[in-house]
Parts: C-alpha cells; sequence; structure tokens
C-alpha cells in the first residue's frame, strides 16, 4: 500500500483528462504551479508554486507560498493510462515521494487515481527488522506510527 | 504546501534513517533507555546512538531526563503521532487538488464548442 491513496471520477473523456494532468501548463492551472517547460520522462521540470484560480482557499493557503521551487523528475508517461514523478512535498526536507496518476475510463466518465509514496522511505527488511517483537507495549499513539509505517509497506 | 506538512519535514527527514527509525519504534516498545542500551541493541556505537538521538531530539520525537547519573532517552508521543496526522492532511490536499482537477476538466469541457 502506498502511503497516499485518493481517486476521484470526472465526468469527461479519456483525452481531456489525461492532456490535464501530463500537459505541464494545465498541470499548473489546476494544482497552482508554474513550470518552465513540459513534463518528459527521465528530465526534472523545474517550476514554483503559485496560487491556483481554481480556489479561493487554497489560494489564499498557498500564497505564503508564492514563488516556493516545485520540481518534477517524471519518471513514467504511458499515454492516457500513466504519469508518475518525484517530488520534495515538504519544504527544506530531502524526503522524496513519488507521486502516480493512474486514470482509467468508468461509467461516463474517467477515475483518476493519485498515490503519493516514500514518506519515510526504507528498505522492507530493515522496517521489518525494526517492527519485530512490537507486538506489546504500545500506547495509542505510538501505534499511529506502526500503523503509518505499514501503510507505507 | 501547508504550514503543518512543512513543520514536519524534520519529522520525516528523522524517520527516513533505518536506524533512527529503529531507535524510535524501540523507545515506543521497551519504554525509556539510556544511549548506551540502545548501542547495545544495535550495531552501532554509542556514539552514533548519541548524535541519532540528537537528530530525533531536534525533529522533537525523543527527549531526555536525567536519572541519577544516567540519561534516559523516551519517545514523544505527540510528535510520533504527528507523523500520523501528516499524511492525513497529504491526503485531504490531494482531495482538494483532485477537486480542483475536476473543476477544470470539466468547466474546460463546457467551454467546448459542441462538435457533435
Amino acid at each position: 500500500m502506498p502511503d497516499i491513496e485518493r481517486s476521484i471520477v470526472i465526468r469527461s473523456t479519456l483525452d481531456r483528462v489525461w492532456s490535464a494532468i501530463v500537459d505541464s501548463t494545465a498541470f499548473g492551472t489546476w494544482f497552482g504551479a508554474e513550470f518552465d517547460g513540459p513534463f518528459a520522462v527521465g528530465s526534472t521540470t523545474s517550476g514554483r508554486i503559485v496560487p491556483t484560480r481554481m480556489d479561493a482557499e487554497v489560494a489564499a493557503a498557498q500564497e505564503p507560498h508564492r514563488g516556493a521551487p516545485l520540481t518534477a523528475e517524471v519518471i513514467a508517461i504511458e499515454p492516457k493510462t500513466r504519469f508518475a514523478f518525484r517530488w520534495h512535498p515538504l519544504a527544506d526536507s530531502e524526503v522524496q515521494t513519488t507521486v502516480e496518476f493512474a486514470l482509467a475510463e468508468e461509467g461516463d466518465g474517467v477515475r483518476v487515481t493519485i498515490t503519493e509514496d516514500g514518506f519515510a522511505a526504507l528498505p522492507a527488511e530493515q522496517r521489518d527488522a525494526a517492527r519485530d517483537g512490537n507486538d506489546g507495549g504500545w500506547d495509542a499513539q505510538t501505534r499511529l506510527l506502526a500503523a503509518y509505517l505499514e501503510r507505507a509497506a | 504546501m501547508s504550514t503543518a506538512l512543512a513543520d514536519a519535514a524534520p519529522v520525516f527527514a528523522a524517520l527516513g534513517d533505518p536506524t533512527r527509525l529503529s531507535i524510535v519504534l524501540a523507545l515506543g516498545d521497551g519504554g525509556p533507555r539510556t544511549a548506551a542500551r540502545l548501542a547495545s541493541e544495535r550495531p552501532v556505537t554509542r556514539q552514533a546512538v548519541e548524535k541519532h538521538l540528537a537528530v530525533l531530539g531536534a525533529a522533537g520525537l525523543v527527549r531526555s531526563e536525567r536519572r541519577g547519573r544516567e540519561r534516559v532517552w523516551s519517545v514523544e508521543p505527540d510528535a510520533v503521532a504527528s507523523a500520523g496526522s501528516l499524511l492525513q492532511q497529504a491526503s485531504a490536499r490531494w482531495d482538494a487538488a483532485l477537486e480542483r482537477l475536476r473543476v477544470f476538466v470539466e468547466m474546460g469541457d463546457d467551454a467546448q464548442p459542441d462538435r457533435g
């Protein structure tokens, strides 16, 4: 399971949804960013936070971060199916996550599923070793960390 | 990016190291203990454990107190819990972003001439 998995159904065509995601200008419009070039597999597209014009509340939250650098290292573009990139989701941190958009036609629309993974990337065997024998003694909050690590597995 | 996400960056950076993660898990599981004890349980020196504890302490994940001659380390449950809540916030951020994508695409469709 990835750290995060969310999805939505958009009542439109696969072509339109795909271009709204894989076109860096369109992506920036809804996400709240501007990029210096197109997305291309194997290359890193640099950009910066620009408050979205789609939602005033979100735009207000993004305003303090206006101009903050945002770079997407594109790792997969499979037309109308999958778009994936790596980025640094947390300001001033080396933490790097992989974001993936998966598209599939569903009913009269398109289901878009986004996953984000790698918030605390660890080789599974090290994580499992670290968690050995952790059945007793956890308090409720430490269990949250355990649950988080299981999601990250 | 929310302030909470930015504030949690040191927490994730700290947890991203396997030795540090194992220290947090050990303190959460087995309770407070000294750096020497932590070092005895893993293939690293006490000095290395102390460096890791300093990073974890700076991230607010652990704290220490003196007990007699020893310094005993324990986990900060609230900070650990925040790692979990951060993921909930990041999830909520994506929910909002997907909703903007939906509006962007569906409004764009409405603006397109009907090509029959």
